[in-house]
């Protein structure tokens, strides 16, 4: 991705804001949000130059995630503004008939085209992958349960991974209205993010994109820097909030913000949220510039900001007190919306352990003193 | 327990489910036969006379086998104060209806002035020839719609110092001006109601216990209370549950427990429930060989509330497979079986969004820090 300059990406982010603050996206539906999105042509932000997107990088795609976080707004951008975008795009290349993705990817950057994507199944383990792809190649079924499809109850099209016959995993474009496709009937989210169960049953309207590639890789980096994103959009909100609550909310005849106890809370808190911005701006900049230190950094960002937003989000519900804990205010909103994020993926644990995989690198310079002496045969021994 | 506590509730409060009123005064008739639910209540008024080290291993005991909540209101709260504080008429009118389950009670304390500076109360009591004409609203009233009758603190008299002034008044839910307005929490339930009294009339026979002498007497109640509020029963039952969650396998992957970080982390949870088992074990003793245990009991709330929230969580993690969503791969029936595996998931989530409110009510953390704090720099 080439990513836009520094001026770009200001005035990005103050039209983005823009939209999310002074519009009227929060009484609009999920698809109502999303066709605004691209008719300001930000549903295109992960699709290539090549294929008619804007190919703007993953920092463009954090300022969207950021403000949508913020405030707390429901759309298909993190399935279909980022993994189908790129999933398709990349895909082109390995398919019989890339002109009919070249018209899909036409269809998301329009708006008129919303995919749900299997988040769960496409970058966790793919020992969880439950869909199998039997029939011939040319004749390809599908069958099974897919329990994590983001924005299948409002899509058009799904991208599920599964198992063929030879064990190697598929990864599959259906259509959601095509015969043998059901879709649970009520989100199982407790963020109030559209996520479904889809069953299906001898489907054979699928469209094979090819084994999971670098395509698959990517997508989960912005899905995750996307996900990083929108926790610190959470954490501004909150911290906000929470700030003029302890202002005005009087008790034993001063503000709570008197209380030194308090004040060092929400320091702790801009501490989670400061700390967060910096990460996931670095880790944006690393991945665009296309550093193969890219992984690395969006397994720090994530793991980071999705514990601090849930830290955060507590720390709201208890500087609200009772009002706090109501489902009438939005603080509890956010905090099971910071509860998904960090359980996405696999959740933080997940990152972790991926993480310790990560080649060693040298905090400084090109090698890492220590590591040089430890390699060295101690000559006691030799 | 095993014989009497009804399968369908024990399966609800293994589960994290709430019940309704019919199942909580069912159990309640239930333990009543024994009189076990007025166990602490002295023999002269028709309890069992247990001390408080009986009562700990009672409530510790049903908790851990999956005791419904044993709602305090009437038994625990008023009660204690009727007996202890009101005359004959009071305690032949209200002591046998809370004892036999046959009538419900909500608390009225916090206002929406008066949270942690539970003192500022602005519900006003104003004496009109036998009667109180109270006005005003009380807030986070737990299962005030299903109330029979609710004791309030309210001002009945001006006065420099906040704690002067406030008297412990009890009103018939029933009574004309008086109305239930619910407040759905943040786990999508309904525990919680604001209120409203609009010139309620109450008869000053109602009144409990000296007028102006309210906030003494509630200060007494949470006083007694405070060892009860480590509830480390239930805490050592959602400890069971997470070990349970961890030890099953999840669809084709390994169980969390084989993981060192996992097993490690419930192995800390059980060492500091332990630790504060012990801290309440050693206050009862001390209690029982009549020694003054102070104000340092508050730390038991304080702890207490802080380890089930993170006890809760570990819940909450050990199910962060597919995003939280309620559908999954494991099969929760091994958890326990009385669980329906498409609840409990449900019922963790739940739980941990609930259990939030553990260090906010009955004295916030914050607030027992403060009380903590004087008794600690005076040492």
């Amino acid at each position: 991705m080439s990513g836009l300059d520094e001026s770009e990406l200001r005035a990005f982010e103050e039209s983005v804001s823009t939209f999310v603050t002074k519009g009227d996206a929060g009484k609009s539906s999920p698809r109502e949000i999303w066709q605004s999105v691209a008719d300001l042509g930000w549903s295109s932000l992960a699709i290539s130059e090549a294929s008619g997107g804007l190919e703007s990088g993953t920092s463009a795609i954090a300022i969207v995630a950021r403000n949508l976080g913020e405030a707390l707004l429901e759309t298909p951008f993190i399935s279909t503004g980022v993994v189908a975008s790129i999933v398709l795009d990349q895909a082109q290349g390995s398919v019989k008939d890339p002109e009919h993705i070249a018209a899909l990817l036409e269809k998301v950057t329009t708006g008129d085209v919303v995919v749900g994507v299997a988040v769960e199944e496409l970058f966790g383990d793919p020992a969880f992958v439950q869909l199998e792809l039997g029939g011939s190649a040319e004749k390809p079924v599908l069958d099974g349960r897919s329990a994590f499809v983001i924005d299948a109850g409002i899509a058009d099209h799904l991208l599920v991974p599964a198992k063929q016959a030879d064990g190697t995993i598929a990864i599959c474009l259906v259509s959601s209205d095509a015969d043998g496709v059901t879709i649970d009937p009520a989100s199982s989210s407790i963020d109030g993010r559209d996520v479904r169960a889809v069953t299906f049953e001898g489907c054979r309207d699928v469209r094979c994109l090819g084994a999971p590639c670098a395509a698959i890789e990517n997508a989960g980096i912005a899905l995750r820097l996307a996900l990083s994103a929108e926790a610190i959009g959470i954490m501004a909100a909150l911290n906000k909030m929470t700030g003029e609550y302890l202002k005005v909310r009087r008790q034993f005849g001063v503000p709570l913000a008197r209380f030194q106890v308090l004040q060092h809370r929400l320091v702790d808190m801009a501490l989670d949220e400061q700390q967060s911005i910096a990460l996931v701006e670095r880790a944006c900049n690393v991945v665009d510039a296309g550093s193969d230190d890219a992984m690395r950094m969006v397994l720090i960002s994530r793991s980071f900001t999705a514990k601090a937003v849930r830290r955060v989000a507590e720390d709201s519900v208890q500087l609200h007190g009772g009002v706090g804990m109501t489902d009438e205010l939005a603080i509890g909103h956010y905090l099971k919306r910071a509860l998904v994020i960090g359980a996405m993926l696999g959740g933080i644990d997940e990152d972790l352990r991926l993480l310790s995989e990560q080649p060693q690198r040298p905090w400084f310079g090109d090698t890492a003193p220590l590591e040089r002496t430890l390699v060295q045969p101690n000559p006691a021994t030799v | 327990m095993d014989e009497r506590l009804p399968a369908t509730t024990r399966e609800k409060v293994l589960a994290g489910r709430p019940l309704d009123k019919h199942e909580h005064v069912e159990w309640h008739k239930i333990l009543n036969e024994r009189g076990w639910y007025t166990g602490h209540w002295p023999k002269s008024v028709g309890g069992l006379g247990w001390s408080p080290m009986q009562r700990w291993i009672f409530e510790n005991e049903i908790y851990y086998r999956g005791s419904p909540w044993l709602i305090p209101f009437g038994v625990t709260f008023a009660a204690p104060i009727i007996y202890t504080f009101g005359n004959d008429d009071q305690k032949a009118r209200f002591l046998p209806a809370i004892k036999s389950g046959d009538a419900w009670w909500a608390q009225g304390y916090s206002e929406t002035g008066a949270g942690s500076d539970l003192a500022n109360v602005s519900t006003r009591g104003v004496r009109d020839g036998s009667d109180w004409i109270i006005s005003g609203s009380k807030i986070w009233t737990t299962t005030a719609h299903w109330a029979d009758m609710i004791f309030a603190i309210v001002r009945t008299r001006a006065s420099d110092k906040p704690q002067a002034g406030l008297s412990f008044i009890l009103i018939d839910m029933a009574s004309p001006g008086v109305s239930v307005e619910p407040i759905v929490s943040i786990d999508g339930h309904h525990h919680l109601n604001q209120v409203f009294f609009d010139e309620v009339r109450v008869p000053d026979a109602n009144l409990v216990g000296e007028e102006g002498k309210g906030w003494g007497y509630a200060k007494f109640l949470l006083e007694q209370e405070r060892i009860l509020a480590a509830e480390v029963g239930r805490c050592a039952l959602d400890l069971d549950k997470v070990k349970a969650l961890i030890a099953q396998p999840r669809g084709i992957r390994p169980p969390l427990g084989e993981q060192g970080i996992w097993s490690r982390r419930v192995a800390e949870l059980e060492v500091r429930l332990t630790a504060l088992e012990s801290t309440a074990l050693h206050m009862l003793s001390k209690e029982q060989s009549g020694e003054e245990i102070g104000v340092m009991a508050s730390m038991l709330k304080l702890v207490g509330s802080e380890l089930s929230q993170e006890i809760d969580a570990a819940s909450l993690d050990a199910i962060n497979d597919l995003g939280l969503s309620a559908d999954h791969f494991g099969d929760s029936s091994a958890v326990s079986p009385w669980a329906r595996p498409d609840r409990f998931r449900d019922g963790v989530i739940g739980q941990y969004l609930y259990g939030r409110a553990a260090t906010i009510y009955g004295g916030s953390s914050e607030v027992q820090r403060n009380i903590l704090s004087k008794t600690v720099l005076d040492r």
